[in-house]
Formats: structure tokens, sequence, C-alpha cells
């Protein structure tokens, strides 16, 4: 006890009142009264109940997705949430690695019942893409739409992706989720949370035409223009984000943290919970757009298709194609593990060349990457059984990753020892 | 009981710091002995609940006595091992390391055995890769490795009733209806991963924490971290990961990823599936994947 007074002390005199951190405040209210429209598959209009979160004012409404909460690096920020709902709630704030007591969790943390009022004090440490959300029965709460994004930008408010990061010209943030309808439009006859079947796919908590207009949405601009895009999942599927070759993308961070290594990217998946800042440059002004795909966490099933329109101002929906709805991707499912193709990968360990070989099926490609996933050989092929080269490379552990002619993709061990 | 087995039913005692100690103890005494070292393995079957019923299930287990997770089995690089895997289900099985090989064939109620040389660090899965029969629960954990710091191990999997009643009784099941109702961290669905103590993560701040994970399901698996970010040291189906500082990622069917953890703050904080339809069990929330750390000041 003394020590920690000592050290108490120590910091106040050396740090004085002008050290205070910046402070924002956010008073928002948890409901579950919320009526929201949606565009189903048949083009029609149906409106749903939702839970969420809204700013607290003398009548209150609540909005999908919850108010997105701004700060700085470095801020310290307090949410007030205001309870008037009939059930318990929470918010927790996914990535900003609050402490435990401000983490929002009913069983390590605590509840906020109803007429209750919580303060979550926590400070902006990185800046980059997060998610807060209820987690309270959080199956059903977050699937009915209780969430929302927390944006930060670097300490010195530039537009740049983070401190003394690259810059952009104008910045989106496209939150990703999905919503049952069954579920939003009578939650007590839900029948169990395994029964959760999304058929609404959202981006910023609305869907199709509802979007296409939105000027936030759009990506609009000539080229050389920089386009920030924030992407963040907050539902239970996997998205694929695929950009069209007027956009040249680049990944910049993930879960609010640099990458080591920006990379160039035509597809990007996003798992649950997962965020990523992509950097976008118009390369072309011709109208095109970027496809959001919601995928099954079973085999990558394809589940439904929305867009981001590209300079396009008068974007209509596309159906996805029955191909795209027989696409399975990049998983590994039952079905294939008994297919699974059998490659081989001789010799191994291996000193100046190896062979991958099928039992019969063409190579399309091999790339081998390192431990730290950098490609150090890549090799277009054609034929069942192919050699590659290794000198140069030092000995070690590498990763073969072959694709076949029939889109699979094996991936393989090699060491190389000389 | 052989020293060896008992290092690796050690590994599922809690009291950490005694463990180490006693683990350090019997590398020393052991070193000699490493030629021969021998695993006993046992194909064996119990049950898990999923809250309301138990539903049939197999382990691979470290004694023919059944425990709902699969023994984690732990070596040092360049160990060479020789396993006995006893078969005590009605039907044939494998046993197979990913990367190394394996047994193709153990009939009802034989004992094969495999000898190999860990000479890769990593984390593997390893299964019964007969089809489907991971579905029955026989897919679990090898980590071969020379870290002497506090380490946890967390096996992912789903359990769908009617495809292990369709397997172990023979039937017929549709995979594209794959619809499992529980889910599981080492065979246990929260609450009971409070108890685990494989991967219940109890540390302090400052510690160097590896944690492995494998996914021995066939969904993806989207385990998110409360509380920190970790580094991503392996991810054998995702390498772009590696050396990425994350809270939430994807692992693949089969998939094993280990990252690193220094916790800069103490609390009580859970680590769970954010495809949180598997945080559930039995129509319960919480429960089913989420385990828990306790990080000491």
């Amino acid at each position: 006890m003394n020590r920690a007074l000592t050290i108490a002390f120590l910091s106040l005199l050396l740090a004085g009142p002008a050290a205070a951190q910046p402070l924002k405040q956010y008073s928002l209210v948890s409901l579950m009264d919320g009526v929201a429209d949606f565009i189903t598959d048949s083009n029609t209009t149906i409106s749903l109940p939702f839970w969420g979160f809204g700013y607290t004012n003398a009548n209150p409404t609540i909005v999908l997705p919850g108010p997105t909460i701004y700060a700085k690096e470095g801020d310290s920020i307090h949410v007030e949430m205001i309870n008037p709902s009939m059930e318990g709630h929470t918010i927790h704030f996914h990535g900003l690695d609050v402490d435990q007591a401000n983490d929002g969790v009913p069983h390590t943390s605590d509840f906020v019942l109803t007429n209750q009022s919580f303060t979550y004090r926590f400070k902006a440490t990185h800046a980059g893409n997060f998610l807060y959300h209820c987690h309270v029965t959080t199956t059903l709460h977050l699937a009915l739409g209780m969430y929302g994004m927390v944006i930060v930008y670097p300490a010195d408010s530039s537009n740049r992706i983070y401190t003394n990061g690259p810059t952009y010209d104008r910045q989106h943030a496209y939150l990703l989720s999905d919503l049952d309808s069954r579920w939003n439009a009578d939650y007590t006859a839900i029948g169990g949370f395994t029964t959760y079947a999304p058929d609404l796919f959202l981006i910023n908590g609305k869907n199709r035409s509802m979007n296409y207009t939105d000027t936030n949405i759009q990506i609009n601009g000539t080229i050389g223009d920089q386009h920030l895009l924030r992407f963040m999942n907050v539902g239970y599927r996997v998205n694929r984000i695929i950009f069209p070759s007027a956009l040249n993308a680049v990944v910049h961070t993930s879960d609010g943290r640099v990458l080591d290594q920006p990379y160039a990217a035509d597809t990007l998946i996003i798992y649950p919970g997962e965020r990523y800042s992509v950097l976008a440059e118009i390369l072309d002004e011709t109208p095109s757009f970027v496809s959001t795909d919601y995928l099954d966490p079973y085999r990558l099933r394809f589940l439904g298709r929305d867009y981001i329109p590209v300079n396009d101002t008068n974007f209509t929906y596309i159906t996805p194609s029955l191909e795209d709805n027989m696409t399975d991707t990049v998983g590994v499912g039952a079905a294939e593990i008994a297919a699974m193709p059998s490659v081989l990968v001789y010799p191994n360990p291996a000193d100046n060349q190896i062979w991958v070989s099928t039992q019969g099926e063409s190579i399309e490609h091999i790339e081998i990457l390192d431990m730290s996933g950098r490609r150090v050989r890549s090799k277009h092929c054609q034929y069942p059984a192919e050699r590659l080269e290794l000198d140069g490379l030092n000995e070690g552990v590498y990763i073969l990753n072959v694709s076949l002619e029939n889109g699979k993709r094996v991936s393989r061990r090699c060491v190389v020892v000389r | 009981m052989t020293f060896d087995a008992f290092r690796i039913c050690a590994l599922k005692t809690r009291n950490f710091e005694c463990m180490r100690w006693l683990v350090l103890l019997l590398t020393f005494f052991t070193i000699p002995v490493w030629a021969q070292q021998t695993v006993e393995l046992f194909i064996v079957e119990g049950g898990v609940t999923n809250g309301n019923y138990d539903m049939p299930y197999f382990t691979f287990n470290t004694s023919d006595q059944f425990d709902s997770s699969n023994a984690v089995l732990r070596f040092q690089t360049g160990e060479e091992v020789t396993f006995h895997v006893t078969n005590r289900s009605d039907f044939t099985c494998a046993f197979q390391v990913e990367g190394y090989g394996g047994i193709d064939r153990i009939a009802a109620d034989e004992t094969e055995e495999w000898t190999v040389t860990f000479d890769q660090p990593g984390t593997y899965l390893y299964e019964d890769p007969t089809q489907d029969h991971r579905a029955l629960g026989l897919g679990g954990m090898l980590v071969v490795s020379d870290f002497t710091g506090p380490e946890f191990y967390a096996v992912f999997t789903e359990h769908d009733e009617e495809w292990i009643k369709a397997i172990a009784e023979g039937g017929v099941y549709d995979r594209r209806a794959y619809n499992p109702e529980a889910f599981t961290i080492n065979g246990k669905g929260f609450p009971r991963t409070l108890k685990d103590t494989m991967s219940f993560i109890e540390a302090s701040v400052g510690d160097t924490i590896i944690v492995h994970m494998t996914n021995a399901g066939y969904l993806h698996h989207f385990p998110h971290w409360h509380g920190y970010h970790v580094t991503i040291l392996e991810a054998s189906m995702h390498p772009h990961y590696i050396g990425w500082v994350k809270d939430s990622y994807g692992m693949a069917p089969g998939e094993s990823v280990t990252v690193q953890l220094v916790p800069d703050k103490p609390g009580m904080f859970p680590v769970h599936n954010h495809n949180l339809v598997t945080t559930t069990i039995g129509g319960n929330y919480p429960g089913g994947m989420m385990m828990h750390m306790h990080i000491h000041e």
C-alpha cells in the first residue's frame, strides 16, 4: 500500500496536471425496441424488430449499427451505458484490451441491469478499427443488433491510417454482419442457438439498394485517389471481400495493429471478430464494384453477397450466379477429407531441389513460403510431377502451397538441409 | 505406468510450478532413454455431454480409462518415440500425425506399433484419418517444442450426435446437412473448461506464455482473446498470419495455430470462438467453446 501511494504521489509530482489525458465521453442507451427495414431475396422490403444502442437523450432511439465511437490514439474513453430496457446488457469493447472491470463480460465483470447504468473507462492505445457489442447472452443479443464500431485515429488527427503511416484522401467504414430474420422477428421462438441460419447480409446495418446511393458506402474518385477502407466483421459468418481490377488494394493493419509487411490483395478473407484497414488506390474510373461475400464456417459455403459500388451512382443489385452458390472455397470439409488429394514432397529434407507429385492431378502452381510467411519461390506448373530448385534458400523449414487443376489447394512442409 | 506416459499425463495436472520441475527432472533422467521412449495410446469409447444428454464419443487416451480430452502428446525436438496404439473400439481405426505419418490400420482390440523421430518443431493435428472418424472425437494435438515456460493447449472440436451415431452404429449421414449441436475445447464445454488444466491459462503479468490451438473439427473456428493481443508464431493453413499481432483469427479444419501471450495486466478474461453459435451448450449461454485465463499480478 505504501509503495502504491508513493508511486501515485511521485507520478503526480512528476507529471502534474499538464499530463491529463484527452478524454472522449459518450453516453449510450441500450434498448430492445428498434425497427429497421431490410431488402429480401425477392426484392421486397421487410420491417424487423432489433435490439441495439443509441445516443442518450430525452427520447432515445436506437440505430443499427449503434453509434460509432471515435477517438484518437492516447485518448481516454468514457462510455456511459444507461439501460432502461427490461433485460440486463453490457458493452464489451472488442480488441481494445480493456481491464477486467471494464470488459463487459457478466461472469467476469458485471451486468448493467434494468434502470442501472455503468461507465466503461479505458484507453485507446492503438489507432485502428475495433468493435463493441453486448456480451449478455451474446449469441442472441449480438445477433439481434447490439453492436457498433470504435474507430481510433492517430494522435495528431492526421489523415493517416496509423501514426506516421500512409495517408489517404477519403475513408469508409464497413461493418459487416449477418442476421437471421426469423430470430429478429420473434426472439422467443428461435428454438435453440444452433438454429441460427442468416438470410440477410448487412453492411452498416443495411443491405442492397438501401446502401448503393449512400456516399459513405460508395467509393467515388479519380485515378490516383487513395481510399481507406475499414472492414470489420461482427457477424457469425466468414466474409470474403473481392476487389475489382479498378482498385489496387493493399492491406495495412489487422485488429488495430500495423502489419510489418503491407500486402496487395485481390481477395480478403475476414473471419468473425477480425478487422482490416485496406488502402485502395483508384486505377480506373470505369464503374465497377467490390463484392462482399458471406460464407458458412462449414466448408466456407457461399451464403450470400452484397456490393460496394465503385464510381457507379446507378448501381443495382446483381443476383449471384448458380456457380457462386455452388462454390466451396478453400475450406476443407468432411467430403474433402475423404477425397483429400495425395501430394508427395520428396526428398524431405531436401538440399538443392525438391519434387512435388500427385496421383495424376495436374499441378497448376507451387509457392514456397518461409516461416515468416514470405514467398520465396513461385512456379507455374502443368504436370502431375514438378521439380523446384532450392538454390539460394537458407536451411530451415518451409511451407509449400500446391494448387491443383481442380482448384484444390494443399499445404506441405519441407525442410532444407545441406 | 512408464515414466514417459507419466510425463504426458502430467500435462493434464495443475500446479504448474511443481510440474515444471518434475518434467525438467524427468527430462534430465530420461535423456539416455529417449531412444527407447514408448508411449501407450488407447482408442477408448466414452461419452461427452451437450448439456442435455450424453452422446457416444471416442478419444485417444494414455490409459484405457476414457477421458473426453484427447491426450496432448508433447515431445522435444529430436526425440525418437515408439507408439503402441491399442484400439478398444469395435471397428478398425488408424493413427496419423500430420506431417509425420503413422499407423494405417489398427483392427478392433489390436495393438500396433510405430516409431518416429520428431525432428521438426511445431504443433500438429494427430487423428484417426479413417473417413469421418475425427467426427467421433478421434483428433488431438501433438507438440514438438523445446520451450520450457508456461504452455497451454486447446483442441477445438464440434460434435454432431447424428453423425457420431451413424459412424459408431452404422448408418447413413448426409455430410452436406452437418449441423453440430455441441462445441468443446479439449472435449469440454464451458463451464467445464474452467476445470480443464490444459487450456485454463494460469500465469502472471510479464510471463511469456505459449498457447497451442488445434482445430480438430470440420468447421472453421475463430478464437477471440479478451484483454490482450497475441503474437501468432505458427499457423499451418494461414501462413500469412505468422508474426501478426491479433485478437481474433480463423483456424481452418485441421489447422494448428501457436500464439505467444505476454500479459500486461492482471485479470480474469475469456478466450472464445466469435462464431457465437459455438459459445453455447445445450441451449445455454455461455457454454461450449470458451476457455479462460487468470493472470496474476
